[in-house]
């Protein structure tokens, strides 16, 4: 049975932002189909190799099945009826999603930890319990620096890959990665623990750029160095879209 | 007074129409359905391949379709089957249509203002 030359109109379809469910079901019936005019011409008489030839001709080129797909706005992705709003904002919502997700978590895990070791609160832990948190300080320090550095990263690295599969303004990512680095440097997380039995510990987080000065430096270095994990991937999907025009 | 609307979907819903309308008989499959379309339309309409399979999955994705893939005598194939949905919708096009086709009629008919120049 004929395979359908079109190996470029899967990628046309993807890159044009069909839905990869449609995209993937559009070419196997297009194959069926194909099969389907092939079986027919040869039950007219044409041998296998003309009846193949004739069924590829009257399916049409790659072009013309690719634009009947990508006229149709609703079988699109999210990113691509809405490419502005996905690529320079989406990365940010994603973001201060998770960063209230990982406060809660965090919450969650202290009021369990209070209720495992059977404390009302931080200052009831015993010196025994809070040797334990105190031990835990580094896992905590750990999650904070992920949380600021490497999910900032992670999720740009995320639509960036995407953007690089799809045609999109390469303003509205540059855009979109510039708030994620902003949001990400500053966003703070910090957790003082009783360094004494009696003492409240205290989980704080917090958003802004901090006075007094020097504070401010380290919240722009903090953004500038998300924008710089992220400026690769910018400067190599530029290059992809120069390449394509 | 205000201006009335054109109709955006006056040749874009027949295709649409089409299909609801013999999928209403049977459920078919992409090829069957435009071999059924040609036959029922006495050879006027001929949907091609790159028109039929879109339209397809934009009424599945509205839930005015459902497909699953059957197979018969050996060969496997997305076989699409009208909905509840897709009944109410081909219903509210069989009414736009026949509004069109008594405006058009009545038009040709002279029924209009001014004479049909001929």
């Amino acid at each position: 049975m004929p395979r359908l030359p079109f190996e470029t109109l899967s990628e046309t379809l993807r890159r044009g932002g069909i839905a990869p469910r449609h995209v993937s079901r559009y070419i196997a019936e297009l194959n069926d189909h194909c099969d389907d005019l092939t079986q027919a011409a040869q039950a007219k008489g044409l041998s296998r190799a003309d009846a193949e030839r004739q069924a590829l001709a009257e399916l049409g080129s790659p072009d013309d099945l690719a634009q009947a797909m990508l006229a149709r706005d609703d079988l699109k992705t999210l990113s691509a009826r809405h490419p502005m709003s996905f690529f320079s904002f989406g990365p940010a919502v994603v973001l201060v999603v998770s960063f209230i997700a990982a406060g809660v978590l965090l919450v969650g895990i202290a009021l369990t930890g209070q209720a495992m070791f059977g404390a009302q609160t931080s200052a009831d832990l015993t010196p025994e319990q809070l040797a334990v948190l105190h031990g835990l300080q580094p896992v905590f320090n750990a999650f904070a620096w992920g949380l600021k550095f490497l999910l900032p990263s992670a999720l740009g690295w995320l639509f960036l890959r995407k953007a690089m599969r799809q045609q999109v303004d390469l303003r509205w990512v540059v855009l979109g990665a510039a708030l994620i680095a902003v949001i990400g440097g500053a966003t703070d997380l910090t957790a003082t623990l009783p360094s004494a039995p009696g003492e409240k510990g205290e989980l704080q987080f917090g958003f802004g750029w901090y006075p007094p000065f020097p504070e401010y430096l380290n919240t722009t270095f903090r953004a500038l160095f998300n924008f710089a994990v992220l400026a690769p991937g910018l400067w190599w999907l530029a290059r992809a879209k120069a390449a394509q025009a | 007074m205000a201006a009335k609307s054109t109709n955006p979907h006056f040749m874009n819903g027949v295709p649409e129409l089409l299909i609801l309308r013999l999928l209403k008989d049977r459920e078919m499959y992409g090829y069957e359905l435009v071999q059924a379309i040609r036959a029922a339309t006495r050879d006027e309409i001929t949907l091609g391949e790159g028109v039929v399979y879109p339209v397809l999955h934009a009424l599945e994705k509205d839930g005015a379709l459902k497909s699953r893939r059957k197979a018969v005598a050996g060969r496997t194939r997305v076989y699409y089957t009208v909905t509840a949905a897709g009944l109410k919708r081909l219903g509210a096009l069989i009414g736009t249509w026949a509004k069109l086709n008594d405006a058009i009629a009545s038009t040709l008919n002279g029924d209009a203002h001014a004479p049909l120049a001929v």
